[in-house]
């Protein structure tokens, strides 16, 4: 079912709130919230499930106005992220529970439960006499899922499911929780704060900031093309540097993997101390000169401490390089430009000691 | 760390058991002395309630016997004893019905004047028993209620609504809200949530205050003294009337009647007791 949602807004008086939020949750998709802590994404969910009620604006599942209705008149369940299992039930009983309520038949329970537990990859031979508590962190979850899937919902809401879990069984999660949600064809929202595993298991990527959407889009649109500052500096393994290109100062943000290191520099090019260094243009993208001061092996490749003027950012490189000045290409569509002025919102100035644009 | 693994080493080694010995002994002397200081009043109460005669200076009884015992039974201690069980269930059963669903409002929502609230149902605690209960003599003379059941189970419910609610609203808050929200989202009304999750998850510390408040009213006897007597007698006021009156025997019967059912029910609170209840009460 496909989820409308209109400027919905809800003000707070520690500013948590959301404000005008316009956003379609495309049906049989899994949209992913993301952002920082206090951006307004569990408010925006909890709204969604009706357990928080809006000043204004309106929540249509389907064509159906929901905006008031209350969480158990919505159609919509939840997944927690403290699982929110009940102790007191067998872990059949758990997952009964919303069948029951339904008024199910006893015979079509057992089957329904018994084929969302296989779904999910829980043994269901036991289930009638064990209890949530006897199963591991990432088992209660996938208890809680078949919990909320098996009332065929017309969404799925799901709260930071996996943040509780190590992370292994993390990894794992994510592609069974993507596989499972695709294969039930359930409309799903998913909170994180984890820019990784929005972008791994969404098709629609929604940022958010200080209440508002950032941007949304697909997780490579959002990756690759940042509308605003705060979109290139919170995904990735960003840093923001401020540069000169040309005559113009600019805000560069730059990712870790995207900057190369090339061939070693004499001295660095006068002026580089500056809190502006230049950013050459040169054939297919732009060209720093930086020290490399050390580097440190991260497994996969090294990372370089990377001094430019009076800026610190990191690169990684498949080899280690000795210390010393050495250019670095970035390549034209990596490079990701945004004005110095109108830093109300940004946190991207704590890389840069003392600058001020 | 040769010392270490030394005294580590169990008792085999002859070297130790001199020091082993001396601090078993000690150890047995210390506990014989608290047994004592914990058990000789009780020792005494037993000694008392199987004494026929018993005069001074004689160490012992002169006579023993359980004839004392059999009049406790067949007198008016057994009406005491059961109106006392009666009113313990009643106090019991009422103050749970206020107090559970006050409690879990005041553990969920976001009263104006919680903390106030709480203070104020502590308020009678605060003050020395006796004023608080005579005046709500004056109080229950107005009403007819003074010498009635009815009067007893009130002044009895005074007192332990306060530590029921009190110990319930921590219980319901050491309740996470995810998982009644849980229910809700999947179709359960508020009040099908809170009878089929909250209320079973809270059920132990349900248990643990219902024994405390059961227990409180069973030996309660300022407020069952000025209430009720002399019409009503509760176990405790019949008690000290014997004890009044020189029964010694009597009053030690009675002591040892009134003891048992806490020495019982406190063994089984303690299986229901969890310490997160402990520890979150009083947090307001």
């Amino acid at each position: 079912m496909q989820i409308r949602i209109e400027r919905l807004t809800k003000t707070y008086a520690n500013q948590r709130g959301i404000n005008q939020i316009d956003l379609t949750l495309p049906e049989g998709g899994l949209t992913a919230i993301v952002g920082p802590s206090g951006c307004g994404k569990t408010t925006l969910l909890r709204t969604l499930a009706g357990l928080i009620k809006p000043d204004s604006g309106a929540i249509r599942f389907g064509g159906k106005d929901v905006t008031y209705a209350p969480p158990q008149h919505r159609g919509a369940t939840m997944v927690f992220q403290n699982y929110a299992l009940w102790p007191h039930m067998s872990v059949f009983d758990n997952i009964a529970y919303g069948l029951k309520l339904r008024r199910t038949p006893a015979a079509e329970i057992e089957l329904r439960v018994t084929d969302v537990l296989r779904r999910v990859e829980i043994d269901p031979a036991d289930v009638k006499k064990r209890h949530p508590q006897q199963y591991s962190g990432g088992q209660q979850q996938r208890i809680a899922l078949a919990r909320a899937l098996v009332v065929q919902p017309h969404l799925l809401l799901m709260d930071e499911p996996l943040s509780n879990l190590d992370a292994k069984v993390r990894q794992r999660l994510r592609v069974e929780i993507r596989n499972i949600q695709q294969s039930f064809g359930i409309t799903a929202l998913y909170v994180t704060h984890d820019q990784e595993e929005a972008l791994s298991m969404a098709d629609y990527v929604v940022l958010m900031n200080e209440g508002r959407i950032e941007q949304a889009g697909t997780p490579k649109e959002v990756y690759y093309q940042p509308s605003s500052y705060f979109t290139a500096h919170f995904l990735g393994d960003s840093h923001t540097l401020h540069v000169r290109r040309g005559a113009e100062m600019k805000r560069l943000v730059v990712r870790s993997c995207d900057m190369t290191i090339g061939s070693r520099a004499e001295q660095l090019p006068p002026g580089s101390a500056r809190d502006y260094p230049l950013a050459e243009s040169v054939e297919g993208g732009w060209q720093l000169t930086g020290e490399v001061t050390n580097h440190l092996f991260i497994g996969s490749s090294y990372r370089h401490m990377v001094r430019i003027g009076s800026q610190t950012f990191f690169a990684d490189a498949d080899e280690a390089y000795e210390p010393g000045v050495y250019r670095l290409h970035l390549p034209e569509e990596r490079a990701y430009w945004f004005e110095p002025e109108g830093q109300g919102a940004d946190t991207g100035g704590r890389m840069i000691s003392g600058v001020t644009a | 760390m040769n010392a270490e693994t030394a005294a580590v080493q169990p008792a085999g080694s002859g070297m130790m058991t001199g020091a082993r010995w001396r601090r078993l002994l000690l150890r047995m002397i210390l506990m014989a002395g608290a047994l004592f200081l914990i058990m000789g009043p009780l020792l005494s109460l037993l000694i008392w309630s199987f004494a026929e005669k018993w005069y001074w200076p004689s160490p012992w009884p002169l006579e023993w016997g359980t004839s004392y015992w059999s009049k406790v039974f067949e007198g008016k201690m057994m009406d005491a004893l059961i109106s006392s069980f009666l009113i313990a269930t009643a106090v019991t059963v009422i103050c749970l019905i206020i107090s559970i669903p006050l409690s879990y409002m005041l553990a969920r929502y976001r009263i104006p004047g919680r903390t106030i609230l709480l203070l104020l149902f502590l308020l009678p605690q605060a003050f020395p028993q006796l004023p608080v209960f005579s005046n709500a003599m004056v109080l229950m003379y107005r009403w007819d209620l003074v010498g009635t059941w009815t009067g007893v189970i009130l002044i009895h419910l005074v007192g332990s609504v306060v530590f029921c609610i009190w110990t319930m609203v921590s219980v319901f808050q050491s309740i996470p809200t995810s998982v009644e929200e849980a229910s809700t989202m999947l179709g359960a009304s508020k009040l099908r949530s809170f009878f089929t999750i909250t209320l079973p998850l809270a059920v132990p510390g349900v248990i643990a205050s219902s024994l405390l408040v059961f227990l409180y009213s069973l030996d309660e006897f300022t407020g069952s003294l000025l209430i009720g007597a002399p019409f009503k007698t509760t176990l405790p006021v019949f008690m000290y009337n014997a004890a009044m009156g020189y029964e010694m025997q009597i009053a030690s019967v009675t002591a040892i009647l009134l003891m048992l059912p806490g020495i019982i029910l406190l063994l089984l609170m303690q299986k229901f007791m969890k310490s997160e209840y402990l520890s979150a009460f009083g947090r307001v």
